[in-house]
């Protein structure tokens, strides 16, 4: 019986010890394309799906793209209908791995190089960026940001509101990642 | 007054007026109010889930944007964020303080789409039509 709790105790332990995947599904991206002196063209998604397995690196990013929000609806419905097509396109995904990562290791934040393939409106592209790994009452805070062009992933500005839409779309991004 | 005077305050009212709308267009236009839409569909939580990990292309032609009225058993509870049946994410518009853990409910809010990493249908502006 003693051995049994015993076991039963280890079992346990180890799981905790060795749950290696860290998750979120409110995490944050956020991204720009303004033109000084027109409105901002900017929104934020804060329902941002993330899994990082620590025992290799691998990690894989879902936004959902009509969970993204303008603070002018009709920006929004624009973005979503003309540019992004999400009726067709409903996510950006991005899969791919922090370079050399070690759980162990992060004790402190530290600077991490992330490389993987981007989908967005239907075309994936290769990635690669710096980001922050800082852990924090066992929960690692991941952030970065990198800046994508607009014809890369074929989106199509009309030429009427094309000096009002930056080429340039800076994103940045914001997860707080947990054990589930 | 003179005739001239009334006219120009008709003016400058006209213009205000339109410049009013035409702000109140720009900034507030095209704005969703689910509260006053109908509802396209009426589901349970099991058969919409299944629905998407069925076909997930037919299901997001189906649904996707539309307001949907789905029932479930809240499995959590967090702020403005309900879980029906660890399955569907629902973003309230304004957070429902009547609601509890395990009750029964049915949610009303826009599809935004299925997150195949977490395997979780989303909705947004979402809340409660039924306890």
């Amino acid at each position: 019986m003693k051995k049994i709790i015993v076991l039963l105790v280890f079992i346990f332990l180890g799981n905790t010890i060795f749950a290696q995947k860290m998750m979120t599904r409110t995490g944050q991206i956020k991204f720009e394309a303004s033109v000084p002196s027109f409105d901002p063209v900017a929104a934020v998604n804060n329902s941002v799906s993330a899994i990082l397995d620590e025992s290799n690196g691998e990690f894989a990013v879902l936004a959902l793209v009509k969970a993204f929000k303008f603070k002018i609806p009709l920006m929004e419905e624009h973005f979503n209908e003309n540019y992004m097509e999400s009726s067709v396109y409903p996510k950006a995904t991005f899969k791919g791995k922090i370079l050399n990562f070690d759980a162990s290791k992060t004790s402190a934040s530290k600077k991490y190089d992330l490389e993987g393939d981007l989908t967005i409106h239907g075309v994936t592209k290769k990635i690669k960026t710096k980001i922050d790994v800082a852990p924090k009452d066992g929960k690692l805070y991941v952030s970065g940001d990198f800046v994508v062009k607009n014809q890369d992933f074929n989106i199509k500005i009309p030429s009427l509101v094309k000096s009002k839409v930056s080429e340039d779309v800076a994103i940045s991004f914001d997860l707080v990642l947990d054990e589930k | 007054m003179s005739k001239k005077i009334k006219l120009i305050i008709l003016i400058v009212a006209v213009f205000a007026l339109a410049g009013v709308i035409s702000y109140n267009y720009i900034m507030h236009g095209g704005e969703r109010d689910l509260a006053a839409e109908k509802t396209d569909f009426s589901v349970t939580s099991a058969f919409i889930t299944s629905e998407f990990l069925g076909d997930i292309d037919a299901a997001n032609k189906k649904y996707l944007e539309n307001a949907v009225a789905i029932k479930g058993k809240i499995t959590a509870l967090n702020g403005k964020e309900v879980i029906l049946d660890e399955a569907i994410i629902c973003s309230f518009k304004n957070q429902d303080l009547s609601i509890k853990k395990g009750q029964t409910v049915t949610v009303k809010g826009r599809i935004v789409g299925y997150d195949d990493l977490m395997g979780e249908l989303k909705l947004d502006q979402c809340f409660i039509i039924k306890n």
